[in-house]
């Protein structure tokens, strides 16, 4: 919301600058974001008499203007030709700036005549959105010589408040006002001059008659007469638009001028142009039309709150107008209205129309029930001054304003949120400054002494105590209150879960990967490409690409992968740790799951033989966070098909069930998504590891004995697994096996075609004793034995 | 024969010491000392002498010996080292060659800001709680004082999942709902803290994502004040962002909590001078407030009995603000080059 300070100030004439008291207001609850000066561009604009218009000698579309700023004769070129002698206008002198111009302004040669500044439209001046002509001065109001900025008084500031929702009052300037007087202790005044009414008896030109109190309490009408051509004073013009909102007409300006000002929307009807006098407020019929101001063809439901003529409805309550009974320029007499809708109607039915405005906006978040007759009044007494016209006297009305709340609060509860002490006399000064009538009689009922606080309309958002004590924390100030820390009697701490997540994202950040965070949603071709078919639709995506959530985390770095690579990165080594969604049912089932992917060339240096990440480089990385994980009994299974390697891959197993799955992906699919070359990659269900993982750690004393080392390298055929084999030597070494390390695996000449050489470093020791050759002989056989015997193998060294 | 046993071995001494490497020192020791050598030609004269003369001439080829011995031996060590000297000079390396580093991993901001955080929470004796990203209308809107027609509840705000017969699951809108799980399942006294991702229907810009961090804190016991929020945050704030940082509070609205206040902190960066980071010298951090006493009451605590506070703090904003990362987006675009940078810091 904007509160230029000029009209703020003619509430609540405090002596201050916008500027000076932004911070203090800030921090006593009206949330100052920034204070604006929106015609600070205009200078060295004078205002000026027109002395001689001329036709242009050379250009039929330009037109020569003399001007008398005082001091002298100038001659300007214009553009437009919507003035005459005599007229006051801007002119932008040579020097001069205007907020549309960047640089100040120079003479100009214009088609050989030398044109000396200009002449500003509303919109070169930054103060209407209008740009149909030069701005002709009010003679009454300006005289020639003046600068433009005291006669127009566009050295004015403007507040932007962030209005939170349950402040609906700080959407008016009077709503504001009553803050600042609380604040600074300046007393509001009102300077509005005082409405004239006509003879004529309002209420023997209209009826109100309110067939649903639930959503509309109570309804007023004024009804003003012989509305003539005037226009909006320019500086209401500057007003309305420093606020945001465009100048129209003068019966428009004067409804919006007053809603902003008090807060209290106001619609005008044509009256004629409704069918009969009578206003009707009802529910809307299901399905019922209506035409909306906008030209748009809106259906009813209903629950929906419908203003009516006799006949049909004219406008949806609280939301906008019908293009019936709209004003026009030909309008003369006008019903206008001011109303009260409750919040959740007006809410919902703007929700339902996806139909936002000025007005709705207002009752959503809720109107003063009491401020309808100050609203009609003003609405119509600047509609008459502005447009001409009279007003009849009194109200068209149905309805009445509901009772105010009362609301008590204790001091002592007071005292004992804010930890200061709050004396009954601070509250009473408090409701004292915010204008809240209050009454201590009622006394101590036990709990301590009460303060009865009297709640206006305006105050929508005060209910219960302690928002009579926030009042008081506000308004005497947040750094009243003092610091302390409360002692919590326990150990902080992390669940084993959140625990467990954090010791993967080190173990994997010290096994070299980057950790990396993506968005959480996936696409169809995601889940796709996981082949599942119980991810979670989003139902209101923000994109139809992300309509799921992520089933994996597995395609995000997929999708991570190719953007580095597209940028010209094309090594990685990233992970990512979070929850991941499935669909059990009618069940969202979140498991928490880590993955990282590999791509590219792993490591870089002069003297090593370049090579791209595979699928071992994957499953070491895996290797040391199962390890860093105490995950023991873990295995790797057969390949898990689709998105992986059909060769290179395998499914991680700790026991006999599955916890994830590690390889490298299928070229395909990485192609299809734009990743250069391999990608070796690993996913693993956190919440799966987490119970099998162990604990702790007992020791086992480290051997006091060196051990004995023998390499036995074993010809196979190509297609026995090493990992097999050492299951096998390990098996056969028994309780003397201290390590057993493949070293080497070889093929080619002299080994046959089909076979190659794995070589076996075994160490073995004893606990108790050195090994001698009559220990070791003997299990280095069995060794030898079961392997050959297992696999075919020959032993070719050992 | 003495004269002579002296003369040799002032002689031979000379010869190691002018010896110029190991082999001239091998042939210095063949000549002095070896067969056919001056001394060892008196030491088999020995033999010859009687017993007396024996005995001292005995003595002094023996003292000789251990001084040939001894000067061989320092000559051999030095010319050892010059030797080796020479051969370190050839196994020279260019030291500029870059070295064999192993991959270095780095941790995502995100997860530096929210460790830093949980651990000054931790240290305070906040117990960090967790709950579902998928939460249920009541959780995340209506036991949080948020009722069925407030702004914040349309679909323009929240996003929705689409699982048959649960129309009332929603991707919650703030860790808040965490909260309300905690209060459910513990009675008073509750120090938590709860971070977690949360989500909101905003089109990514700059300063927007629709998948943002906070960390939620919640503490209610009996006698909870306002000064206990104010100084728990300060602490925060001081051990996040420096002992020289103040706390300011100002008015703010939140449904779930009243009064409810918004907490800037001055800048880290100018120290409340106003820079391009802070703009007036504060920056606003979190919202908190006193738990609303329907809350509690929906928790089924007595708010007459147990008070409380909470705040929310945006892991992002932190992280933005502190490492001067111009666009949020880049936090979830996985830009190694980006999150690379984060290596040194942990």
């Amino acid at each position: 919301m904007r509160i230029v300070w000029s009209w703020l100030r003619e509430f609540c004439p405090t002596e201050h600058a916008a500027s000076e008291l932004a911070e203090r207001l800030t921090l006593h609850g009206v949330k100052v974001e920034e204070v604006l000066r929106p015609w600070e561009g205009v200078q060295d604009v004078v205002v000026s008499r027109i002395v001689k218009v001329e036709d242009h000698p050379a250009s039929e579309k330009l037109t020569v203007v003399t001007v008398d700023d005082g001091t002298g004769e100038h001659v300007v070129c214009a553009g437009v030709r919507n003035y005459e002698a005599g007229d006051l206008v801007p002119w932008a002198r040579p020097g001069a700036r205007v907020p549309v111009l960047p640089e100040p302004l120079a003479p100009r040669d214009m088609g050989g005549v030398v044109s000396h500044g200009m002449l500003c439209s509303p919109r070169e001046l930054g103060i209407a959105d209008v740009h149909t002509g030069i701005l002709v001065l009010d003679p009454g109001t300006v005289v020639p010589g003046e600068d433009l900025v005291a006669a127009l008084g566009l050295d004015d500031e403007v507040l932007d408040i962030e209005v939170e929702p349950n402040r609906p009052d700080f959407l008016s300037v009077l709503g504001v006002a009553r803050e600042v007087s609380a604040l600074t202790g300046t007393p509001l005044v009102d300077r509005r001059p005082p409405l004239e009414e006509s003879e004529e008896i309002a209420a023997d030109v209209a009826t109100i008659q309110i067939d649903a109190l639930d959503g509309c309490p109570r309804y007023v009408a004024r009804v003003i007469r012989g509305l003539g051509e005037g226009t909006t004073p320019i500086r209401a013009q500057a007003r309305l638009t420093a606020c945001g909102m465009r100048p129209i007409s003068a019966v428009v300006d004067a409804t919006n001028y007053a809603m902003l000002e008090l807060g209290q929307p106001l619609h005008a009807f044509d009256l004629h142009r409704l069918a009969g006098p009578g206003i009707v407020v009802r529910r809307a019929a299901e399905g019922e039309p209506l035409r909306t101001l906008d030209g748009v063809d809106r259906t009813m439901t209903d629950g929906d709150l419908l203003i009516c003529d006799v006949e049909r409805p004219v406008a949806i309550a609280g939301v906008m107008g019908g293009a019936t009974s709209e004003v026009n320029d030909d309008t003369v007499d006008v019903l206008l209205e001011s109303a009260c809708f409750t919040r959740t109607g007006v809410l919902r039915t703007a929700r339902r129309l996806d139909l936002h405005t000025e007005a709705s906006h207002r009752f959503e978040r809720g109107t003063d029930p009491e401020g309808l007759e100050a609203g009609a009044d003003r609405g119509a007494q600047l509609m008459a001054a502005w447009a001409g016209g009279s007003v009849a006297r009194g109200l068209a009305e149905d309805g009445s304003a509901p009772p105010r709340r009362h609301v008590s609060i204790r001091p002592s509860r007071a005292s004992a949120l804010l930890a200061y002490d709050v004396p009954r006399s601070d509250v009473e000064g408090v409701f004292d400054r915010l204008r809240m009538t209050h009454d201590a009689s009622g006394g101590d009922d036990g709990d301590g002494e009460r303060v009865d606080v009297e709640v206006p309309g305006y105050r929508v958002d005060i209910e219960h105590e302690v928002d009579l004590i926030e009042e008081v924390a506000r308004v005497l100030g947040y750094d009243r209150i003092g610091t302390h820390v409360p002692p919590t009697g326990q150990a902080g701490g992390v669940p084993a879960g959140y625990r467990f997540r954090s010791r993967a994202v080190e173990a994997l950040v010290r096994s070299g990967l980057c950790e990396v965070r993506l968005m959480t949603f996936a696409s169809a071709d995601d889940l796709a490409m996981t082949g599942h078919t119980d991810g979670v639709p989003v139902a209101n995506p923000l994109q139809a690409d992300d309509a799921f959530l992520r089933t994996r985390l597995l395609p995000g770095l997929v999708h991570a992968v190719a953007r580095n690579q597209a940028r010209g990165v094309p090594d990685m080594a990233i992970f990512e740790t979070g929850t991941v969604f499935r669909l059990d049912g009618e069940e969202v089932v979140e498991r928490q799951h880590v993955a990282f992917a590999l791509a590219g060339m792993a490591g870089e240096h002069w003297d090593v033989e370049p090579r791209p990440f595979d699928a071992l480089d994957a499953t070491g990385v895996l290797e040391a966070l199962l390890t860093t994980l105490a995950v023991r009994n873990r295995r790797l299974g057969d390949p898990p098909g689709m998105p992986f390697h059909p060769g290179r891959a395998a499914t991680v197993l700790v026991g006999d069930a599955p916890v994830g799955v590690v390889g490298e992906l299928h070229p395909r699919v990485a192609r299809d998504r734009g990743v250069e070359g391999r990608i070796a990659a690993c996913e693993l269900v956190l919440d799966s590891l987490l119970p099998v993982a162990a604990g702790s750690v007992v020791v086992t004393e480290p051997p006091r004995f060196p051990p004995v080392r023998r390499d036995l390298a074993f010809v196979v055929a190509d297609d026995v697994a090493a990992g097999e084999v050492r299951a096998a030597i390990e098996g056969a070494a028994g309780d003397l096996l201290g390590r057993c390390v493949l070293f080497d695996v070889f093929r080619g000449a002299p080994l046959d075609r089909g076979t190659k050489s794995l070589a076996f470093a075994v160490e073995l020791r004893a606990l108790d004793r050195t090994l001698t050759g009559e220990d070791t002989d003997p299990v280095v056989n069995a060794i030898v034995e079961r392997v050959e015997r297992e696999f075919e193998a020959k032993l070719r060294a050992g | 024969m003495l004269r002579a046993l002296e003369a040799e071995r002032e002689r031979a001494v000379a010869r190691f010491e002018s010896a110029a490497t190991l082999d001239d020192l091998e042939a210095g020791q063949v000549d002095a000392m070896g067969r056919r050598s001056t001394f060892s030609t008196i030491q088999k004269s020995l033999g010859a002498l009687d017993p007396d003369d024996r005995k001292r001439v005995g003595q002094a080829v023996n003292e000789v010996r251990s001084v040939l011995q001894q000067a061989l031996a320092a000559r051999r060590e030095i010319l050892e080292h010059q030797a080796e000297d020479a051969l370190l000079v050839a196994d020279r390396l260019d030291m500029s060659l870059p070295g064999r580093t192993p991959r270095m991993g780095s941790f995502h901001p995100l997860s530096i800001v929210e460790r830093e955080a949980v651990e000054v929470f931790t240290s305070l004796g906040f117990r960090v709680a967790e709950g579902p990203e998928v939460e249920d209308d009541w959780h995340n809107f209506q036991a949080l004082n948020i009722p069925p027609d407030h702004p914040a509840r349309t679909m323009k705000d929240s996003l929705y999942v689409s699982v048959p017969e649960h129309p009332e699951l929603l991707l919650r809108t703030e860790t808040s709902a965490v909260q309300i799980r905690t209060m459910q399942s513990q009675r008073p006294p509750v120090f938590v803290v709860a971070p977690g991702r949360v989500y909101r229907r905003e089109t990514p810009d700059p300063t927007h994502l629709p998948v943002f961090h906070q960390i939620e804190g919640l503490a209610v016991d009996d006698g909870i004040t306002f000064a206990d929020l104010k100084g728990t945050l300060e602490v925060f704030a001081k051990a996040m962002f420096g002992q020289r940082r103040r706390i300011r509070l100002g008015p703010a609205f939140f449904p779930f909590v009243e009064p409810g206040c918004e907490v800037g902190v001055s800048c880290f960066r100018c120290d409340g001078a106003g820079c391009r980071v802070c703009g007036t010298g504060w920056i606003e951090l979190l919202g908190a407030g006193m738990v609303h006493p329907a809350v509690l009451e929906n928790c089924g605590y007595d708010p007459e009995r147990s008070t409380g506070f909470a705040f929310g703090l945006g892991i992002e904003r932190v992280a933005l603000l502190r490492y001067e990362i111009p666009d949020i987006r880049m936090l979830v675009d996985g830009d190694v080059r980006l999150l690379e940078q984060f290596r040194g810091v942990a």
